[in-house]
């Protein structure tokens, strides 16, 4: 019983922390299997030049 | 010290940057590789070297040209260091001199010296050195050879020669300069010299920030003067092509005294090559039958058996061991089927598809790194004018086929932004990487005998559709004027064998790191919304979350060949991360191993369902990462949302089509 509460609470934790971080990533416009990620010099040259 | 590293195009500079540096940066053989400062610690642990796109001359034409000149202007810098294609110096050194009157110490790096000797060019290292007054030393940057020696001079906090003044500009200039320095105070640190040439130019950037010493009238009755005083004394055109013609005219000598040539090669291998790759009328047919290779051997010669290994070998061994650990921990028939039937079978189902993922960033790798990519744009361009948009923006589209995130940053390297933005708005129609799992699993499930074939259609299908809609767009609600293309082909090369291993390690290593965190964390949040329904805990997967969420939008995919719940909500977890899709199905289907699910599938979509489902998947949504990358890239939420909706709109239509044209022709 103490395993299954104990390995319950990392996968569920793990899964949460994995989550949040994935879409909190993405929403930056960061990619994460390339790394690529689309920097601050980059959004503050778009307004300028578009 | 702060040390930034500039130079023109495809000169290697981000090869030298990952040889000089610990980092691992993007390499590839074609122009704008890099469009953003990238900062590395060199390996002195103490200085800091930094990454800036490839350009021709300071003053910018695209967006990634203008990040070095705000650089120069805005950012700290203790030392430039230029790297020269050593057979290309009579191009690269008028930047080289631009750079030098930026007043800054400066270090040159000779680049591909080995090249340039097997052309025949002989570079006299002393004489080049001394005429420039910099330090210059010569590197192979893609072996590395030579680069220990530069990091040592490097260290060197100043130059010993100190040579500013290297092309006589006349009067006029001297002029010009001395009146723009009565406007300057203390508080610019910047050369008066490089402010004032580069205003002369054109520089923009410069123009800017010299309006916050003067007023602009000023600046432009100055600028006027100069231009009728240089236009009526030396017969040009303009100070700009006096300035470049007084710098060919130093660079000229420069090479006179330092550089020989021993022998006139005959027609270099790589214009054989492009003799034929490049012709009219074999260019596309030569580019699509090497995506057909590349698929063959992703989906048939050696990807698929690799797959199958590993998907007997988690199903089997892997699932076996669990479950016996698991019982051995004597764990809750909850935590059982978490981990077997939500992790181990979302998580294992994609990861069972790392082979055709490897094999298909090798290619792109090989792709990149031995020149050809450049020349597909060329191929492309005869195509691409007649749409709107011009080859180069073929370039942001192949990077597309691995990623659709620095494909779309790649767009920042196109002139105009009508077409910079068609490229944004385009990109996400390429087939990235991620969904390469999906159509193997259901080419092996539908079609065996066809399996390139099938998925080459499919990205050929996105490459045509964004040819359409480009026409579409640039024809109705992107009006604006078209750059002029100019690509600069770089010289073929046998790619490495360390430097493709290390570029489709460091995408695969991505695609695992994917698997390892967001498919894990998907994996149990679509695993426990299947387990749990409105009945309670354990329900039947019939009456779950996940059906009761893909239930409602199953009847709208019904007329495209796949209304099943299923599907639907697969297709939901889709815009989080395309390889979700792959999850999803595992779990819902609640399989062991990947054959199992093709055989399932089998029974739930005809062929051409299947394919009207992959066709659905390659255009309806960029996922969320690329999503924010257009909005960063665009910074315009107009657009962002017009993105989402076209696609699915294109989405849906062809999907449409494609199932019900081919119920009409009487496939199934």
């Amino acid at each position: 019983m103490i395993a299954s509460i104990v390995i319950g609470i990392v996968i569920f934790g793990y899964a949460g922390w994995a989550f949040i971080r994935h879409v909190k990533k993405s929403k930056e416009g960061k990619c994460s299997s390339c790394r690529e990620e689309t920097s601050n010099t980059s959004s503050c040259c778009s307004g300028k030049n578009n | 010290m702060e040390i930034a590293l500039l130079g023109n195009p495809n000169t290697g500079k981000t090869s030298l940057f990952n040889n000089l540096t610990s980092s691992y940066e993007y390499v590839g053989n074609w122009s704008g590789v890099t469009v953003e400062k990238k900062v590395g610690l060199l390996k002195n642990k103490r200085d800091k070297l930094i990454d800036l796109p490839g350009i021709y001359t300071l003053s910018p034409l695209s967006k990634d040209e203008a990040v070095v000149s705000q650089f120069l202007l805005e950012d700290h810098v203790d030392k430039l260091l230029n790297i020269l294609d050593a057979s290309q110096l009579h191009r690269n050194l008028h930047l080289t001199i631009q750079i030098l009157e930026y007043g800054k110490p400066v270090d040159i790096c000779l680049n591909m010296v080995d090249v340039a000797k097997q052309r025949g060019i002989l570079i006299d290292i002393e004489k080049l050195s001394s005429l420039l007054g910099v330090k210059v030393t010569p590197v192979i940057a893609r072996s590395g050879k030579g680069c220990e020696q530069l990091s040592a001079t490097l260290s060197v906090s100043k130059d010993k020669y100190f040579n500013r003044n290297l092309v006589d500009y006349g009067k006029e200039i001297k002029e010009a300069i001395e009146k723009i320095q009565g406007f300057l105070h203390e508080n610019n640190s910047l050369s008066t010299k490089w402010l004032t040439l580069q205003l002369l130019e054109g520089n923009q950037y410069v123009k800017t920030y010299l309006k916050g010493y003067m007023e602009e009238e000023v600046l432009n009755n100055l600028m006027d003067d100069i231009e009728v005083k240089i236009k009526q004394s030396y017969k040009v055109k303009s100070v700009s092509q006096y300035i470049y013609r007084k710098r060919q005219e130093f660079i000229d000598h420069l090479l006179n005294n330092s550089v020989t040539r021993t022998h006139q090669s005959n027609i270099p291998l790589t214009d054989k090559i492009d003799r034929i790759v490049t012709k009219r009328i074999l260019g596309i047919p030569i580019f699509l039958f090497m995506m057909y290779i590349m698929f063959m051997l992703t989906f048939d010669w050696l990807g698929t058996p690799l797959s199958d290994l590993l998907d007997s070998l988690i199903s089997g061994p892997v699932t076996i061991g669990f479950e016996r650990l698991l019982s051995f921990f004597g764990v809750s028939v909850f935590i059982r089927d978490l981990i077997v039937d939500g992790i181990i079978a979302g998580v294992g189902g994609v990861l069972v598809f790392i082979p055709q993922m490897f094999i298909l960033f090798f290619f792109i790798a090989l792709l990149e790194d031995s020149g050809y990519m450049a020349r597909v744009a060329l191929v492309m361009d005869r195509i691409m004018d007649k749409v709107g948009l011009n080859g180069k923006a073929f370039i942001p589209m192949i990077i597309g086929f691995g990623c659709n995130v620095p494909g779309i940053m790649a767009a920042r390297t196109i002139e105009t932004p009508k077409e910079r933005l068609l490229t944004t708005l385009l990109t996400p129609l390429m087939s990235c990487s991620a969904r390469l799992p999906i159509y193997a699993l259901f080419v092996g499930a539908f079609f065996i005998k066809n399996k390139a074939i099938v998925v080459l259609s499919l990205y050929v299908l996105g490459i045509v559709l964004s040819l359409v809609l480009a026409r579409v767009f640039s024809k109705t609600i992107l009006k604006g004027e078209t750059s002029l293309f100019v690509i600069e082909l770089p010289p073929y090369r046998l790619p490495q064998g360390q430097a493709l291993w290390k570029s489709t390690w460091e995408k695969g290593k991505g695609f695992l790191r994917k698997a390892s965190t967001f498919i894990f964390a998907g994996s149990v949040l679509i695993w426990l919304l299947s387990y749990t329904g409105p009945g309670g805990l354990n329900v039947e997967m019939d009456k779950s979350f996940l059906s009761v969420i893909g239930g409602v939008i199953a009847p709208i995919l019904a007329p495209l060949g796949f209304g099943s719940w299923q599907a639907a909500s697969s297709l939901l977890t889709g815009f989080l991360a395309k390889e979700a899709i792959i999850s999803t199905m595992n779990i819902i289907y609640f399989v062991p191993d990947e054959a199992t699910l093709q055989g399932l599938l089998v029974s739930q979509y005809t062929p051409l369902a299947a394919y009207s489902f992959m066709v659905f998947i390659l255009l309806y949504i960029p996922c969320l990462a690329t999503t924010a990358t257009i909005y960063k890239e665009r910074g315009s939420k107009k657009w962002t949302i017009f993105s989402i909706i076209y696609s699915l709109t294109l989405a849906y239509i062809i999907s449409f089509l494609v199932y019900q044209g081919g119920r009409m022709f009487g496939l199934a």
